[in-house]
């Protein structure tokens, strides 16, 4: 059969090196979950959850907000996002998500427990930007708030902490992740793409228990949704 | 002959020039230049290490890479690690990731200039196809990507690797295959030493 001899230590060592190798792979990529960094934080983060640094936030009212990233004072969920209002494409995109995400809370009577937040991460936004922004997508003042941070370094400190990179291009702006991060009692618990609606709603559906549906249906009578 | 030490300063200076200084930034900073410049420059690094401290090196590895089989085993898979965009992407945020990369090319060039001076013309075959192949997968891969695989290189960046690789990729395959056009596999020493192709009555000129 064999016509040469094997060399133990040599077969040995090589089916070692084999094992190790894919081992190392498996290990590099979550079981082939997460190949990219992003996929990567994204896996992470279920796992454990990102506290939130503290920030000084300014609204689109320049008041300050910071009640509004607060784990007991603020509301139980809070769909974020970083934009900034020069943005030509994505922001957009994901304003247009934002305002369709915000008629969805109202049909589903759940404004008052989920609220959405745009954050702006361009030192060179506006309160006045930013209402002009929230204006364009039609933001409801008590469900979608937008602010920009009065501190540069909490700004880095943010993003360090989320994983947040944003590429500064001379022709296109900036680049960076559309994701949206979902956050409750001062922790981001989930960080999703930001058109993935199926994938939001499962979380809102996990963290807020939709109410029994008579209540739910003696809501939609009792007030009429605006925009 | 050069002096070994001098060569092994010059390796030194070089790998703390791309590690600590703005070359390696200025390196890093196009997607393309990272993976097809500094990548293969510190392999390049560890295989001239390789060649000059051969016996060195050699003398205590012989006894498990018989064939260089173990070398190239575990070549392909540092290489593969490196190659996946999550770690690439690391590298470039984590001091330590980065540290890592240098280290596994380094340890690359080294085990390619041990193992491959051992190896059979089948298993350098193999290897070389391998290679290929996989230049052009993840050529392929990155030049149709709807997605940014790396969080620190824009897709413009990334579309250009992937024809960076097809290009590499190509010029490897018309060069490995023109020996072969004008005679490189007749009689080759290798198989006047390998009893098992006579055994098989492969026709060797």
């Amino acid at each position: 059969m064999l016509k040469t001899k094997p060399h133990w230590p040599s077969t040995f060592a090589a089916t070692l090196a084999l094992l190790a190798g894919i081992a190392a792979l498996a290990w590099g990529t979550d079981g082939g979950k997460a190949w990219t960094a992003e996929a990567a934080r994204r896996l992470a983060v279920q796992e454990n959850p990102i506290p939130l640094p503290t920030a000084t936030l300014i609204s689109q009212h320049t008041q300050n907000t910071t009640e509004l990233l607060a784990g007991s004072a603020g509301p139980e969920l809070i769909l974020m996002e970083f934009i900034y209002t020069r943005c030509p494409t994505v922001c957009l995109a994901m304003g247009a998500e934002f305002r369709q995400r915000q008629a969805q809370l109202i049909a589903d009577g759940q404004q008052r427990r989920v609220k959405l937040l745009s954050l702006s991460f361009d030192p060179q936004d506006t309160p006045a930007d930013l209402q002009d922004y929230l204006q364009r997508f039609s933001a409801a003042p008590e469900i979608w708030s937008a602010a920009i941070f009065a501190n540069a370094e909490e700004l880095e400190h943010m993003k360090q902490q989320l994983g947040v990179i944003v590429i500064l291009e001379p022709k296109l702006g900036f680049i960076h992740n559309a994701a949206v991060y979902v956050i409750k009692a001062g922790k981001v618990v989930a960080i999703l793409e930001h058109d993935d609606r199926s994938g939001i709603n499962s979380i809102i559906e996990q963290f807020i228990p939709p109410a029994m549906p008579v209540l739910s249906e003696l809501n939609k009578h009792a007030q009429p949704a605006h925009y | 002959m050069p002096n070994p030490l001098t060569t092994k300063h010059g390796i030194a200076l070089a790998l703390l020039a791309i590690a600590f200084t703005p070359v390696g930034r200025w390196l890093e900073s196009s997607m393309t230049s990272h993976v097809l410049v500094e990548l293969p420059l510190l392999v390049s690094f560890g295989f001239i290490l390789g060649k000059q401290q051969y016996a060195r090196y050699d003398a205590g590895l012989k006894l498990i890479n018989r064939g260089g089989i173990f070398g190239i085993i575990v070549v392909s898979f540092m290489l593969a690690f490196w190659m996946i965009p999550r770690w690439l992407d690391a590298s470039l945020n984590n001091y330590w990731v980065a540290y890592a990369k240098y280290v596994s090319m380094l340890t690359i060039g080294i085990l390619l200039a041990l193992s491959w001076p051992k190896a059979h013309p089948i298993t350098r075959a193999i290897v070389k196809i391998e290679f290929l192949t996989m230049l052009y997968r993840l050529g392929w891969i990155y030049l149709i990507s709807p997605e940014r695989l790396c969080n620190n290189y824009l897709l413009s960046d990334q579309v250009w690797l992937g024809r960076g690789f097809l290009v590499v990729g190509l010029i490897l395959a018309i060069s490995w295959l023109l020996p072969v056009f004008f005679g490189a596999t007749f009689n080759t020493p290798h198989q006047e030493r390998k009893p098992l192709l006579k055994h098989r009555g492969y026709i060797t000129d």
